[in-house]
């Protein structure tokens, strides 16, 4: 999973919630961190060993905060995931003209083994989305 | 009796059975009331449920207490298993958070002219021809195929649509909560999003908590009000839970986008964004109740038909149709009057993961059930047990109960500590049939990540919220 066309460094983990899924993300840059969000979010209800992308989405993304980026991108994936049994195996972040431009890379949900509850909406409860010398950290929890 | 409870910064003061209070204090317009033993007091490190009952209770409007019921626990903005009402004519809040994403979430009881040892022998055969006509998992899939035209008059009609298509018969509707059917339903606040979502998935489970379970009456409470409600002992049933899948979240979600910005023109801030409100007589606010009703008509569909192909597999199998026992929700806000300091107050009842349960003789009851009370179905833990409640009189919270065990651990430590393969074989050797989506869908809903239902249950039977009809037990489990 890529962010402006290169390597994806940092990490991403699920944090437990009883509610439902928090995901934790890391990484040097904004875009590398937000698509590290995707992958942890994608990977806590499919396997995605050997998943295979076979058409990108693409999607301008624009909000006043960096953490409400965040929910939009999660919420396209939500959507794709609902009306089209799409899932992201990769997610390209490039910032255009003020806005944050999405390519997300798309497998088919039908062909991956699903291992967990499905995300179905992106919550506002603990949000966050900063950077700082040492890079980027985001938590976003989702409904399931 | 003060006590702080471990793990978390909020006190919480003893005030009798099954009954504690959070005293008001900073911007808290009203105290918390948590009714629950001491046992089932939140009490994980981390979580923050009663944290989540102190913010509720700064909600402008709100009127007596932020209540919780025996099986709160950590949800975003308010706790699951809250309930709060807020006064409209004094500007009182709606807020979607309050009623949760899944809107109108709820449980269906069905009874079958069958006992439990008479089903047995066809069991196996019973599950997995509901393992095939039960759509579940993520994405599309729903047993009803419609276009825009036809959803639109779900969203207006609910169960009462359904049913005049043929997906049911009347007495189906006299026992659903509000007949079928939430008025004052407005498909033109439902945006495009939730209406693509929703198109795919009418009479599917989806995933997460949401079951069908083939269930057996185990012990009867209350002989008369089991009567009453068409239920006896040892007989086979069937309980759907499920709400409004993709339509109701993508409801909640634009509308609590559009009240986070709109808030702070009517002067409201809020502690966590998640309880993003507007007052329930704006605008904004009047949009999101008709679009919460359009969302609630589609679950009580969604269950209609997947009644149906609950009835279709009984009729296959067994030969047995099913009657509707009840079908209510536990997530919805409601415009109700209520008497607040001896006067008749319209308020606004949220309820997130709790049950209303109208006392015997409430005008809102079917003619059948009037002398009993509004029967409250709790489901519980894959492979214990769930249960038929029943309102009563002088019931607290806006008459309203819990609404299932009650989670304590999250999934992802559920998933981390239980094997899903070793589950089902355990639950199988119990004579318990299981069909799972995926073996780590299984795994987040083990039983031991959850309350013990039947400590829930004798809290809220305790508190005076409502009394014990019957216990079921699971004989087969289709997980979403």
């Amino acid at each position: 999973m890529g962010a402006g066309g290169t390597a994806l460094r940092g990490g991403h983990c699920g944090v437990p919630h009883t509610a439902d899924l928090t995901v934790r993300a890391w990484a040097p840059t904004r875009e590398e961190c937000m698509a590290h969000a995707v992958r942890g979010v994608a990977e806590a209800f499919v396997d995605l060993t050997g998943a295979r992308g076979v058409r990108s989405r693409v999607v301008e993304l624009r909000a006043d905060r960096d953490e409400d980026l965040l929910v939009d991108l999660l919420e396209e994936v939500v959507y794709r995931l609902d009306t089209e049994d799409e899932v992201p195996v990769d997610v390209v972040l490039t910032e255009v003209r003020g806005a944050l431009r999405a390519e997300l890379l798309m497998a088919d949900a039908g062909t991956l083994t699903v291992i967990g509850a499905a995300p179905k909406a992106v919550t506002l409860h603990g949000l966050s989305l900063s950077g700082g010398p040492e890079g980027w950290t985001c938590s976003v929890t989702l409904d399931v | 009796m003060g006590a702080t409870v471990t793990g978390a910064t909020v006190e919480v003061v003893e005030e009798g059975p099954f009954r504690f209070r959070i005293p008001r204090r900073g911007s808290m317009r009203v105290p918390g009331v948590v009714f629950a033993s001491r046992a089932l007091l939140p009490e994980a490190a981390g979580d923050q449920a009663l944290q989540q009952v102190v913010n509720v209770a700064t909600l402008p409007g709100i009127v007596e207490a932020s209540y919780a019921m025996p099986d709160v626990h950590w949800g975003y903005g308010f706790p699951i298993g809250g309930v709060a009402a807020t006064d409209v004519a004094d500007g009182g809040v709606v807020s979607p958070g309050g009623v949760g994403f899944d809107i109108s979430c709820g449980v269906r009881l069905l009874a079958a002219p069958c006992e439990r040892d008479a089903l047995l022998p066809r069991l196996g055969q019973l599950m997995d021809v509901l393992d095939r006509r039960v759509p579940r998992g993520p994405g599309r899939g729903g047993v009803w195929q419609i276009g825009r035209t036809e959803l639109e008059k779900v969203l207006v009609g609910g169960a009462c649509h359904a049913v005049e298509r043929g997906h049911g018969v009347a007495r189906d509707l006299a026992r659903c909560e509000d007949g079928g059917v939430l008025p004052g339903a407005d498909p033109g606040q439902v945006g495009v999003r939730a209406v693509e979502r929703g198109l795919g998935q009418v009479g599917s489970l989806g995933s997460g908590n949401h079951f069908l379970e083939v269930q057996a009456v185990d012990t009867v409470h209350d002989r008369a009000a089991a009567s009453a409600m068409g239920v006896r002992e040892r007989q086979v049933c069937v309980m759907i839970h499920c709400g409004s899948r993709g339509l109701g979240h993508q409801i909640c979600t634009d509308h609590v986008r559009t009240m986070d910005r709109a808030a702070a023109r009517y002067g409201i801030e809020v502690p966590d964004r998640q309880l993003a409100c507007v007052p329930a007589g704006s605008g904004e606010g009047r949009a999101y109740l008709g679009a919460m009703a359009a969302a609630a008509n589609y679950a009580r569909a969604n269950r209609q038909l997947l009644s149906e192909a609950a009835r279709d597999a009984f009729e296959e199998t067994t030969g047995h149709g099913l009657d509707l026992v009840y079908d209510i929700s536990h997530n919805l806000a409601k415009i109700e009057t209520h008497h607040v300091a001896g006067r008749a107050v319209r308020l606004c009842v949220h309820r997130k993961g709790a049950t209303r349960a109208l006392p015997p003789g409430h005008p809102d009851l079917p003619d059948d059930l009037a002398a009993v009370g509004q029967p409250v179905l709790i489901p519980g833990t894959m492979g214990t047990a769930s249960y038929l409640l029943v309102g009563v009189e002088g019931g607290g919270a806006w008459h309203s109960t819990c609404h299932g065990a009650g989670r304590v651990r999250s999934r992802h430590s559920a998933a981390r500590e239980v094997d899903g393969r070793a589950l089902r074989a355990e639950l199988e050797a119990r004579g318990v049939a299981v069909r799972g989506a995926s073996w780590r869908g299984l795994a987040e809903e083990a039983p031991r990540a959850y309350k013990d239902i039947d400590a829930v249950v004798r809290a809220s039977e305790g508190a005076g919220l409502c009394r014990r009809v019957a216990r079921l037990v699971p004989l087969g489990v289709v997980k979403g």
